[in-house]
């Protein structure tokens, strides 16, 4: 896990057949060379069909990927479809107004430019805009989709949000719930969505969150607790 | 010898400060982001490279620099891995270090380190690792100095820019990305600098990996 | 669903395909061990030069009034044209106004190797029909051209000075001008010693018609031809005006006196530009190419089996197909005896090796001699 890696170095593989290349693991089309194309911390995993390698590496720009749930912002809505931004200034995706739970022609989704919404990378080829849906489109049902109703966004860097969201045992969004009683949607791109009754449990959840991505796990608590402190303290 | 932070900017990708002996400059790549309509490659990321001088307004030197770092920068990026897509590479000279009228070498050099920094830093695909130095040959044509000071550089006969393509931890070198010389040589001399040059370009990058690896220690270090 | 799709394959004449798909042109012209524009791979195309007649100094000039070019060159190179026109001013230089007049001031110490030389100022210009501001190519290739000039030492700053002249009028009424450094010139010019210096400054104009491949090597030898051409005017003061003499305020303390003079340069007398001959040079561009093995051509089964190589050193890149399908470029601008002004290789996507730069160097020096024996 903690190899690092550089762009130029070698993959530590035993055997070039069945090799699954994930994010940071590039395949020269030239020579049919798997190499590395990000620094970071090699990973391999060897399953009994294949080995899965890449480079878990932090970065700021979420690049689409299937699969992947994440918080959009509507930019724009045009005749069939929303024009939706994961990230500033990166090439907008589309949420199609048949991605949504119970759709049809004259059922439009209501929402406007400026909304938030949770929603699924459907499609994602790299020479193509990428799709997002809010349904699970393989039941055709509410999965849970769709328009982030108020509370504010915290912008963390990708690898932060992975943890937080695939390490169900990281601490930090469980000392937050100790503190404080809120509603939270983790977009893979980086943005954290969460929602609380107070302002200043809000504001208290906000700070704790973007200092802590820069603290190592045993400070989190203190620092959580001297957020919700100062703020609970002060005058609402 | 060399100074480096990654991560100075907030609001871009990717940034560092780089400072090689008396010349310092700050690299941000914001990217892959979308191109206006006459940027856009239809295979490949396009690339926008702005230089801007330590004072005044840029001209046709920044120009000719901006040139030389995409000649580095364009063949080592794995550019068909993001199609219709941009990233913008902007440098900023904080300290020339060099006469700036009769001289660009060591703003160059330094601009390509910081530029692989800065790439890394954004996790923009790179196909290898690559590391810049500035070589100059002193008067008397026998002294071959390794990033020379500005009092050396002035009394130097030739300078010389060179950037290397390194792989296997940056200890085996892949390829020429640039050798770009001015002043009074030979073949020889050129010969020579090639052989310094290129220990001189693996020790800049093993200096760089440790920057690097300071880097990933920051970014993880909420694990 | 599993209907077979028919392929066809598609023809395409060889102008086209160069347009479309230059590597592949490039890449099947190599497996024949031919380059797209014909040549072999180590072939130059033939230069044909000429002054153009443009210099007011030259005397079968084609325009003689108001000219103002000091030294041209026409530089032809297959289907491109490139005129350099070498035009000039003459400026004062920045000298302390309370100055000994015996002791020039120490201008530069003789370790600052660069700030010894003297520079044109070149303006490249590539027609494409269309006007407005410089692009990134003109721009790059006018500095390109600028820092290898300065840094050659062709030109020392002692070549730029001018040797100022007096214009006198005798008791016969008749004007003659003299110069210091002329035989019969009298005590008048000899002892005329201005405290101000004036210098030349040269510009020149590169346009390029017709640009077919890189340029930056096609301008250079052509700018080289058009300074060996070039001629500087003879400048001069009028007589009247060598005692004048204004006294200028500076902020209320003593008054210093300042000099004023019209400089007038001369219509007939020229003197050549000093160039350093020594650092005379020619510059060659040279692109590395990698053989795609799966663009040859198949070989006959009775070929020899020999180890062909897998890249190859072009010289003088020329057209599309060359230009659009190489990204490593060596180029080298070098004297005949093999002192180097400037280098520059870009490894783009082929390997550059030490043979291949050891053999462009060798093939530069070649060329050399062989364009210096034009001018």
């Amino acid at each position: 896990m903690s190899t690092m890696i550089l762009p130029g170095d070698e993959f530590h593989l035993e055997s070039r057949e069945n090799v699954l290349l994930g994010p940071g693991a590039y395949c020269d089309p030239r020579n049919q060379k798997v190499q590395p194309v990000t620094a970071g911390f090699e990973v391999v995993t060897e399953t009994k069909k294949n080995v899965s390698v890449h480079v878990e590496h932090n970065s700021k720009r979420y690049i689409p990927a299937v699969g992947d749930l994440v918080v959009g912002l509507i930019t724009g809505s045009f005749s069939d479809s929303y024009r939706v931004s994961l990230s500033n200034f990166s090439t907008p995706v589309t949420l199609s107004y048949m991605a949504f739970p119970n759709a049809s022609k004259k059922n439009r989704p209501s929402l406007k430019v400026g909304d938030l919404v949770y929603a699924r990378v459907c499609k994602a080829d790299k020479e193509l805009e990428a799709e997002v849906e809010c349904v699970d489109s393989s039941t055709g049902k509410d999965a849970g989709f769709g328009l982030l109703e108020g509370g504010t966004i915290a912008e963390v860097s990708l690898a932060f949000c992975r943890e937080l969201t695939f390490n169900g045992d990281y601490p930090l969004l469980s000392l937050l719930a100790k503190n404080a009683q809120f509603e939270v949607a983790i977009g893979i791109n980086g943005k954290v969505w969460f929602k609380c009754d107070d302002i200043r449990h809000t504001m208290a959840c906000y700070r704790s969150i973007t200092e802590c991505e820069h603290r190592t796990q045993s400070e989190h608590k203190s620092i959580i607790s001297k957020h919700f402190k100062t703020l609970l303290n002060s005058v609402p | 010898m060399l100074f480096a932070q990654t991560g100075v900017l907030e609001l871009v990708d990717g940034s560092c400060k780089l400072q090689c002996g008396e010349t310092t400059v700050m690299c941000s790549v914001t990217g892959p982001i979308e191109p206006k309509a006459r940027q856009e490659l239809p295979a490949q990321l396009a690339l926008e490279i702005v230089v801007r001088p330590c004072r005044g307004v840029p001209s046709t030197r920044e120009k000719l620099l901006e040139d030389q770092v995409r000649g580095v920068v364009t063949p080592v990026l794995a550019r068909y891995l993001y199609p219709r897509q941009l990233a913008q590479l902007c440098f900023q000279i904080l300290e020339s270090g060099e006469p700036e009228e009769l001289y660009s070498s060591k703003e160059l050099s330094a601009c390509i380190n910081a530029a692989f920094l800065a790439l890394v830093d954004a996790g923009i695909g790179i196909q290898a690792s690559f590391a810049s130095v500035c070589l100059s040959i002193l008067e008397d044509g026998q002294r071959l100095l390794v990033n020379p000071s500005q009092a050396e550089l002035i009394e130097s006969r030739s300078t010389h820019v060179l950037a290397l393509q390194l792989a296997a931890g940056a200890k085996k070198v892949e390829n020429l990305l640039l050798l770009e010389s001015y002043g009074d040589f030979d073949e020889q001399t050129l010969l020579q600098v090639l052989q310094t040059g290129e220990e001189a370009c693996v020790k800049t990058a093993l200096e760089l990996r440790k920057v690097i690896e300071q880097k990933l220690q920051k970014d993880f270090v909420w694990r | 669903m599993s209907k077979a799709v028919e392929v066809r394959p598609m023809t395409f004449y060889p102008e086209v395909l160069a347009r479309i798909a230059p590597d592949l042109s490039m890449q099947r012209h190599l497996s024949l061990g031919l380059r797209p524009s014909l040549r072999a791979s180590e072939e130059f195309r033939n230069v044909e030069i000429s002054d153009g007649k443009l210099s007011c100094a030259s005397k079968e000039t084609v325009n003689r009034s108001g000219n103002n070019i000091l030294g041209s060159n026409v530089l032809k190179c297959g289907k491109t044209m490139i005129v350099t026109s070498i035009t000039g001013g003459v400026v004062e230089e920045n000298v302390p106004v309370e100055q000994d007049d015996e002791e020039p001031a120490l201008e530069n110490s003789d370790a600052d190797r660069a700030s010894q030389f003297g520079c044109i100022y070149p303006v490249v210009e590539v027609e494409c029909g269309r006007a407005g501001a410089p692009t990134d190519e003109e721009m790059t290739l006018s500095q390109r051209i600028y820092n290898c000039f300065l840094h050659s030492g062709l030109l020392s700053k002692e070549a730029l000075k001018v040797s100022v002249g007096v214009k006198s009028t005798n008791a016969d009424g008749q004007a003659s001008i003299q110069y210091p450094d002329e035989k019969d010139s009298t005590d008048l010019a000899k002892s005329f010693k201005p405290r101000r210096k004036w210098t030349y400054v040269l510009y020149a104009k590169i346009q390029v018609f017709s640009r077919d491949g890189p340029l930056f090597e096609l301008c250079w030898n052509s700018l080289i031809y058009a300074l060996q051409t070039t001629q500087l005017p003879r400048a001069f003061v009028d007589e009247r005006t060598t005692d004048l003499k204004i006294p200028v305020s500076m902020r209320g303390r003593s008054a210093a006196i300042r000099e004023t003079f019209d400089i007038l340069c001369d219509p007939v007398k020229f003197q050549p530009l000093k160039l350093n001959a020594e650092n005379i040079s020619f510059a060659s561009n040279f692109a590395v190419i990698e053989l795609d093995p799966e663009a040859q051509l198949p070989k006959d089964d009775d070929d020899m089996q020999v180890d062909s190589p897998t890249s190859v050193l072009l010289a003088d890149i020329q057209g599309e197909a060359e230009e659009a399908s190489v990204s490593s470029i060596v180029s080298v601008v070098t004297g005949t005896a093999g002192n180097m002004k400037h280098f520059k290789a870009i490894g783009g996507d082929s390997k550059i090796t030490l043979d291949m730069i050891k053999k462009s160097i060798k093939l530069a020096k070649l060329r050399s001699s062989d364009l210096e024996g034009k001018s």
